[in-house]
């Protein structure tokens, strides 16, 4: 069925630019503008004249979008529930079909849990790598075949310093973020031919309130409600994240204002470090080895000697737990 | 026609196994016959309530462990309608301090009454309130 959806709208994407529905306004596709960098992004591209936009946020928020801006020929609002094949395909097919092409993807969409591994469970995972991962790359898939019949494309896939690097309470969202990133990489070669640009904006900090909109699942939240066990994991890194947020100078504004000079003037780079910590984290990840990076993050995040409480393993023997 | 099982049927709601021998040692120690099932996760032990809810092999008596495996807690368990329907007593065991834990127990809306015991578990207090449940 899915399959059969994706021919259609690669049919009609065809049919659509070889009739010369081709317009000389680039067409750019925002994914999750309800906040944050994607909000900040479709308020700087609303003014911009000169190019074509869809901006797409999931169902709850779309009333809040519509409020905010006023549609018009060159400025399209669209509900996305990215985790929705059928949905990106809708909105695919229809903007194919009435511009004729996609230029830019922006993939700003996302959600982080903040949970150990161990509070994880099953639905929480899917949702995020569906989020994060497996609705992205839908949407890439079916906008390939657009970008590579135009021979031109941009593809912006909007990743984090998690991408690379993982962190205490933050293991699910990395591990969505290392997915997108692996693919990435891989997109960029492929593309590469075709005159499809492909980069990974890695973020670290944001100073913003909408960044600290993070879900804990259930026994994540239960556990910090009672002081449960882990609880001191969150503890340290709740509070540890919220105040690097504060201290960054780094704002979804400006993030948004360097995607648009990244539209403005493509580059061939694949990762694109835009905040001072992403830089300075993939400089360390370039100079110091695996090992000793972990180890000096381990011991630099603040209260880690305290994380294991009691159930800490003994220097002597790590195999067994004590109470 | 099936065999009615005149023990007394117990599950136990907990991921780490290496309570089981300290489970069935209690078991065998107490008075009552009793069977006792084993599930890990919420899931799993909703699934074993509700297939023997109704029936004359229901649970007498449910021990959950508050943080199990699978997406739900003990709290959400014992709340949830399948153990609020059935005739099982119920017992929460957690390492998580009972004052840090009282404002969640309060919404546990169970007819049948609570037990709680705190981890790590102490086999005379855990023999005394199951023997307790099982003979009341």
């Amino acid at each position: 069925m899915q399959k059969d959806s994706q021919s259609l709208v690669d049919g009609l994407i065809k049919i659509s630019i070889r009739e010369g529905f081709v317009s000389h306004k680039k067409v750019i596709l925002v994914t999750g503008c309800s906040s944050g960098i994607g909000l900040n992004l479709a308020q700087k591209l609303y003014h911009r004249n000169d190019l074509r936009v869809v901006i797409t946020t999931r169902p709850e928020s779309i009333s809040e979008l519509r409020s905010e801006f006023q549609e018009s020929e060159r400025f399209l609002i669209r509900e996305l529930d990215i985790t929705n094949a059928s949905n990106i395909y809708k909105i695919v097919n229809e903007v194919c079909c009435r511009w004729g092409r996609v230029d830019v993807l922006i993939n700003n969409a996302a959600i982080c849990f903040r949970s150990v591994m161990e509070h994880m469970d099953d639905e929480s995972e899917l949702l995020q790598m569906n989020t994060n991962y497996l609705g992205p790359m839908t949407l890439i898939r079916s906008l390939l075949p657009v970008m590579r019949e135009q021979r031109e494309g941009q593809i912006i896939n909007i990743s984090s310093v998690s991408g690379t690097l993982s962190m205490p309470t933050m293991g699910s969202y990395s591990a969505s973020k290392h997915a997108l990133e692996g693919a990435t990489e891989a997109l960029w070669y492929e593309g590469r031919p075709f005159g499809i640009k492909v980069h990974l904006v890695e973020l670290g900090f944001i100073n913003s309130a909408s960044f600290k909109k993070v879900i804990l699942t259930r026994k994540a939240k239960l556990s910090t409600t009672v002081r449960g066990p882990l609880s001191e994991y969150y503890d340290s890194m709740i509070p540890f994240i919220e105040k690097m947020m504060g201290l960054t100078k780094a704002s979804p504004g400006k993030v948004a204002g360097q995607i648009l000079q990244l539209i403005d003037a493509p580059t061939h780079s694949l990762r694109l470090d835009f905040t001072l910590d992403a830089f300075f984290l993939s400089l360390l990840r370039k100079l110091l080895p695996s090992y000793i990076l972990i180890r000096l993050i381990y011991f630099l995040l603040p209260g880690s000697v305290q994380w294991g409480g009691a159930w800490k393993a003994k220097r002597s023997n790590e195999d067994n737990l004590v109470r | 026609m099936a065999k009615i099982n005149k023990k007394n049927k117990v599950l136990i709601i907990e991921d780490d196994l290496s309570l089981r021998p300290f489970w069935i040692r209690i078991f065998n120690n107490i008075s009552e016959k009793t069977d006792f099932e084993w599930a890990i996760s919420g899931e799993e032990a909703l699934e074993k309530i509700k297939a023997t809810n109704f029936s004359e092999n229901s649970f007498k008596l449910i021990i959950c462990d508050l943080f199990l495996a699978g997406s739900q807690t003990g709290i959400e368990i014992l709340n949830s309608q399948s153990v609020l329907n059935s005739k099982a007593k119920t017992i929460l065991v957690s390492a998580v301090n009972y004052k840090d834990l009282k404002s969640q127990l309060n919404k546990i809306t169970t007819q049948n009454g609570m037990r709680f015991i705190p981890k790590p578990l102490k086999s005379e207090v855990c023999k005394k309130i199951v023997n307790h449940l099982l003979t009341a």
